[in-house]
């Protein structure tokens, strides 16, 4: 799909960055630098969480996605949304109304990941207490799952591994279709109308299966407009939406996952910050009472994701709303017998090892790794100490490891010249 | 040790009572081992002992200081506070005694696991104190299956 070996979503366009420091400063994995007055970022410290799409005040960030014509390399198209998508037009009400648009815009069906929500939260609970750690993490937020890998290595055995509403979704789907049609699995394409830099990525690179059964993204911002030049002249026959119950439509907002348990002891948490610091609680077995956290990396879930449209309370409003009238179950084939099947069979499992990545360490040598951190230690000492970020590094701790480890040996503090009282 | 290994001294000053600063000392640490590229699990075992050693200081003592040595054969934590002194050790290490009180125990901390589980993470535990001056908590992490200096 996207073509270019950087397997990161998240991009800049140097030329809309004017070198402010708002992006490098709120990086969570400290990722980005001004490298000759423009952000540049480091693709190994990145998790494409999109905070930094978020943050620029120059839309200079960006995603890379796919475009419509993505569907040509198709004989047979399929959009697949999340419920996030019915969250985004203020003067349409309707499941239906919407995936048919998508329809009429160039695709040849179009689906939710109700299906995938609903294997899902079926098996959830008998799998969490089939653990032996506690707690149980989520895994349905791939910028969560990133920066497990490269923060908190040793909380890899606690997350759950059923593969994501989105990902099953995809898979359900498209051997559905295979069968109808009598098409290759080849010839169909299911493209996703994302919300979300992180789930970008990984369709490119997954985390945890060999590959996605997902063939391209196309940002909701992207389609957004052709939508809803669309949507006034989309007729239905039928209001009702497959698989969509309430559940399932509040599956992409926080708290999505947790109303599938009852008597235990769960908890959602979300935004990027927020999940750093009960990460941190977690990992100091602080957290092991409870049974099963979900995290997400964006507020208020998937409906906060950097590459939506409408505001994440308004659209919460919306989907709170749709649901209200949605039915508490549907008749379906995916029993939790048949769903267990399916998961002790891999089908909807993460069945790859998720490896931890070290992207802090100073050095493969200890007694190296010593000496550039007292080294470290000392510039820290000749700095202002307050963080500004004009150097280019975020912090003034971050300066001084880019200098010693050489990753911007030449980088001089502007602030200690001509500020030199607020030198410590 | 050798005369070419090289050795890195950390202080962290840790207050009596305040629980709104505390855990960020076993924070720093967790941080500093992660970056010299020790092993994420002894880093948690660390991270976790200092964590209850610095929770003992803010909430039992006068206040005091932790004190971390890395050097290529292991990680050596001190925790140091001003007193009162600890009357039974012995009591003290037993699970689930505690002397806090209980508006300690209700912010959820105080549970009587600190010191049991300061030696069960850690590869060498010692306590010494002094009734009315000092206690001292040394703990050793082993590196690459170095040997426990035990002075």
């Amino acid at each position: 799909m996207i073509k270019t070996d950087y397997s990161h979503s998240v991009i800049l366009e140097p030329s809309k960055c004017v070198g402010c420091t708002y992006c490098i400063r709120n990086c969570p994995t400290e990722a980005i630098r001004l490298i000759n007055g423009k952000a540049s970022i480091i693709a190994k410290k990145c998790i494409d969480c999109g905070e930094c799409i978020r943050t620029c005040p120059n839309h200079a960030k960006s995603a890379v996605t796919d475009s419509l014509d993505i569907i040509k390399n198709f004989k047979y198209s399929v959009a697949l949304a999340l419920p996030v998508l019915y969250g985004q037009f203020k003067n349409y009400n309707s499941p239906a109304m919407i995936l048919s648009a998508l329809k009429s815009i160039g695709f040849d069906d179009a689906y939710d990941t109700s299906i995938g929500s609903e294997i899902t939260g079926s098996i959830l609970k008998t799998i969490v207490k089939g653990y032996n750690v506690k707690p149980v993490i989520s895994s349905t937020c791939p910028a969560i799952l990133r920066l497990i890998q490269v923060r908190f290595p040793e909380l890899i055995g606690n997350i759950l591994d059923i593969e994501t509403p989105v990902e099953i979704s995809a898979r359900v789907i498209k051997n559905a279709i295979a069968k109808k049609t009598g098409l290759d699995i080849s010839d169909i394409g299911i493209i996703l109308i994302t919300p979300c830099t992180a789930r970008v990525t990984s369709i490119r690179k997954p985390i945890g299966i060999d590959f996605s059964y997902i063939d391209g993204a196309i940002s909701i911002k992207d389609i957004f407009g052709s939508m809803l030049k669309a949507l006034p002249n989309v007729k239905i026959s039928n209001d009702e939406v497959y698989g969509l119950t309430r559940r399932n439509m509040l599956c992409t907002t926080s708290g999505g996952q947790v109303i599938h348990f009852e008597n235990e002891n769960t908890m959602a948490v979300d935004g990027i910050h927020n999940a750093i610091s009960i990460l941190e609680k977690i990992e100091m077995d602080q957290l092991d009472e409870m049974d099963f956290i979900e995290i997400a990396a964006c507020p208020k879930g998937c409906l906060g994701g950097p590459l939506v449209v409408e505001n994440k309370f308004i659209a919460l409003n919306k989907i709170n709303r749709i649901a209200r009238n949605l039915p508490e179950n549907f008749e379906t084939e995916y029993d939790t017998e048949k769903c267990l099947e399916m998961y002790k069979e891999g089908f909807i499992r993460l069945t790859n090892k998720i490896k931890p990545m070290e992207v802090t360490k100073l050095d493969p040598d200890l007694n190296i790794s010593i000496k550039k951190m007292d080294a470290i230690r000392n510039l820290v000492s000749s700095l202002p100490g307050i963080d500004c970020g004009i150097c280019g590094s975020p912090t003034c701790q971050s300066f001084a490891e880019d200098v010693i480890t050489g990753a911007r040996p030449n980088a001089v503090c502007p602030v200690m010249n001509i500020l030199p009282s607020i030198k410590k | 040790m050798d005369n070419n290994s090289s050795a890195i001294n950390y202080t962290f000053s840790i207050e009596k009572n305040d629980f709104s600063r505390a855990g960020q000392a076993s924070s720093k640490l967790k941080k500093i081992l992660m970056q010299l590229g020790i092993d994420s699990t002894i880093t948690r075992r660390a991270a976790i002992a200092t964590y209850e050693a610095e929770m003992n200081i803010v909430i039992h003592s006068e206040g005091g200081a932790i004190i971390m040595q890395v050097n290529p054969e292991l990680i050596a934590i001190y925790a140091e506070d001003r007193g009162p002194g600890i009357d039974d050790i012995e009591l003290a290490m037993h699970e689930g005694y505690s002397t806090a009180p209980d508006w300690i125990r209700e912010m959820g901390f105080g549970a009587g696991m600190g010191l049991s589980n300061m030696k069960r993470c850690s590869d060498y535990f010692n306590i010494d104190t002094k009734k009315g001056a000092y206690t001292k908590v040394t703990m050793k992490f082993l590196l690459q299956g170095g040997v426990v200096d035990k002075n």
